[in-house]
């Protein structure tokens, strides 16, 4: 088996206003991986460009190991969720599961009865009569029922009050539980992903600015924050997106700068959410 | 076995469980030969990431704490008294350093020190 | 697979079926009042206007995405759309034609079954003509746009037709030969009924060749 669940190298798309630019990750067999960037940052390309419902300029996509142009029988072992749904409005929950399970081979009708139990789904509701939440969770359901080994979710927390959103977590975190399985999980909800991820790739403006362990991601950058004077030509040429105000400047900095700041200054660990702003500030300056 | 996560905190989540889950060990209230959670079992119930509770448990294994025994689970381990004794002794080395350094800081002589020491221990004493 | 698709087409259309008996009323009223015929015709007109809304439901609710995830071939769901269709529009002849039957014997007693026969291979062969001009948009095109432009080829014809058959027409030998081939036909039913089910093949065929490959591919 493949110590990789998926493996993109080198993905391209070009828009009128928008390019992918040469996008590679690989996400373990057994881990979570987040997919991070602001709206519009390429995150849904990405994916739908996993699912062929884009075509791909260049670049290579492997899932399990093997690579995916011209075949559609991998998408037996993955499932995806969208922030969208994809039924008939006036299907019942009921006729979801009659109209989508026929085409997997191990769909599993006891999980996904489960899975409507456990979410307290009524059978006989039609799903034009159902909460951005309620969608979600059907959307989960039937993603859940035929045991695929890669779970994609696309922004599923954006429409989510925090309850149902801790209740994500424990799903995605019980669906690895099985180590064969593995989660690519793109949101711009950064809390979500700070305790569950094992692995980052942040994404700003089609092209990744870090891609690996979540830890060392932390590891690699700080925030830095100081008054103007001590902000230095030197350290201001190391410093990613720095923000100056009246009061002082923060900015990102990659550790391996850390001689140039003086002792005036503080450092900060980075949280996810500043290092998009700081990576964000960076794109546009230049 | 109880494990509580502070997010807040500044030190980093694995080394968290790693103090706590050793302190249950060494206190005894986690008996040698009991089976500890799995890595993805415990990282569902801390909601915390594989790889965070993967180099918790890899550390107490290599701390000699626990046994990780591939599709079977976590064990503890049987802690020799001896290594045991010393483990505690080296804590309290440790922590007498810290109360030493704090009391020099306050330019206590070394009976005045000895003279609190009493004190507190009277106190617990009391207490208890 | 494409069995399944063909189901799913079917599902998509649930939103429909409270409407489709209702309207069912018209031609069996029409059928009373003005002509038999007309009935069919009138019929499968309706039903072809339902599958052009199946491509409505089905763009409203993403299915482009549900057919993207779904472990399938890409552009089998064009294939399991013309032969849905099919199955719709023949499923509906024969009811008609069931329809012409009764409503002939309690309104005259008898039954024509000559004429009802003719008018089922022209009403067939238009349905067939009308999705096969029509699909090609549909799959090409967003929903709103498709419909508009769809209308274009008959506008076209109507444009070029007309003129060129007043001008035909004109032509007494070319008309004659109309006449001839006419009555040739007439008296002929089977070769009739194979030649419009023939020429209804030939329509679909090419009409799904080409849906295949210009459909959209991007969503």
């Amino acid at each position: 088996m493949s110590s990789n669940a998926l493996e993109i190298r080198e993905l391209t798309k070009t828009f009128c206003d928008f390019k992918l630019d040469g996008v590679s990750f690989s996400l373990p067999t057994g881990f979570i991986m987040g997919l991070v960037g602001k709206n519009g940052a390429g995150k849904t390309t990405t994916i739908k460009l996993i699912f062929d419902l884009l075509k791909k300029e260049n670049g290579l996509i492997k899932i399990f190991g093997n690579d995916i142009t011209n075949n559609y029988d991998f998408k037996q072992d993955i499932a995806v969720v969208f922030d969208d749904l994809y039924f008939i409005e006036d299907w019942k929950i009921t006729d979801v599961e009659k109209a989508v399970s026929p085409f997997y081979k191990k769909w599993d009708t006891t999980t996904f009865q489960f899975y409507l139990d456990k979410f307290n789904l009524n059978r006989k509701k039609k799903i034009k009569e159902c909460s951005k939440g309620m969608k979600l969770k059907i959307s989960l359901a039937v993603a859940l029922s035929h045991q695929a080994r890669l779970l994609i979710l696309d922004e599923p927390t954006s429409g989510l009050d925090p309850v149902a959103r801790d209740e994500l977590l424990d799903i995605l975190l019980e669906y690895i539980e099985n180590e064969n399985n593995s989660v690519l999980f793109s949101t711009h909800i950064t809390s979500d992903l700070d305790k569950i991820a094992d692995y980052l790739t942040i994404i700003n403006n089609g092209k990744v600015f870090y891609t690996g362990l979540k830890d060392e991601l932390f590891e690699k950058y700080c925030i830095v924050k100081g008054g103007i004077e001590d902000l230095t030509p030197k350290l201001d040429k190391k410093l990613i997106g720095v923000r100056k105000g009246k009061t002082g400047f923060s900015a990102l900095l990659n550790v391996t700068d850390m001689g140039y700041i003086t002792d005036k200054i503080v450092v900060e660990r980075a949280a996810v959410d500043e290092i998009l702003i700081h990576i964000d500030r960076k794109e546009k300056s230049l | 076995m109880k494990i509580i996560i502070q997010n807040s905190s500044d030190i980093p989540i694995y080394q968290q469980i790693y103090e706590q889950i050793k302190e249950e060990i060494l206190s005894g209230k986690i008996k040698e030969g009991e089976v500890l959670p799995s890595i993805r079992q415990l990282s569902r119930e801390l909601k915390v990431s594989v790889i965070t509770t993967t180099r918790a448990y890899t550390d107490l294994e290599n701390a000699g704490y626990i046994m990780i025994v591939q599709g079977k689970g976590c064990f503890v381990k049987e802690i020799n008294a001896n290594i045991l004794e010393e483990k505690i002794m080296s804590d309290i080395e440790k922590h007498f350093y810290e109360i030493w350094k704090c009391a020099k800081i306050l330019k206590k002589t070394d009976e005045e020190l000895l003279d609190i020491i009493r004190i507190l221990m009277e106190d617990i004493k009391n207490e208890q | 697979m494409i069995r399944h698709l063909i189901m799913l087409d079917f599902y998509a259309m649930k939103p429909l079926t409270k409407f489709m008996f209702p309207f069912l009323l018209v031609p069996i009223i029409l059928g009373v009042v003005a002509d038999l015929g007309m009935s069919i015709m009138v019929t499968l007109t309706f039903i072809v206007f339902m599958l052009n809304v199946v491509f409505l439901i089905t763009e409203r609710s993403n299915f482009n995405k549900l057919y993207g995830i779904l472990p399938i071939k890409k552009s089998a769901n064009v294939l399991s759309r013309y032969l849905f269709s099919l199955i719709v529009i023949f499923t509906t002849a024969i009811i008609s034609f069931v329809l012409f039957i009764i409503l002939s014997v309690i309104t005259k007693g008898t039954v024509n079954l000559e004429y009802g026969i003719q008018f089922l291979a022209i009403s067939v062969f238009v349905a067939i003509l009308f999705i096969s001009i029509q699909y090609p948009f549909y799959f090409k095109l967003e929903y709103t746009k498709a419909s508009i432009m769809s209308i274009l080829p008959y506008i076209v014809c109507f444009a070029i037709g007309i003129p060129l058959i007043n001008y035909l027409m004109g032509n007494q030998e070319f008309y004659q030969k109309i006449i001839r081939i006419i009555r040739y036909f007439q008296s002929n039913m089977t070769i009739f009924v194979l030649c419009v089910l023939g020429l209804s093949f030939l329509f679909i065929v090419a009409s799904y060749l080409l849906s295949k490959k210009i459909q959209k591919k991007e969503f």
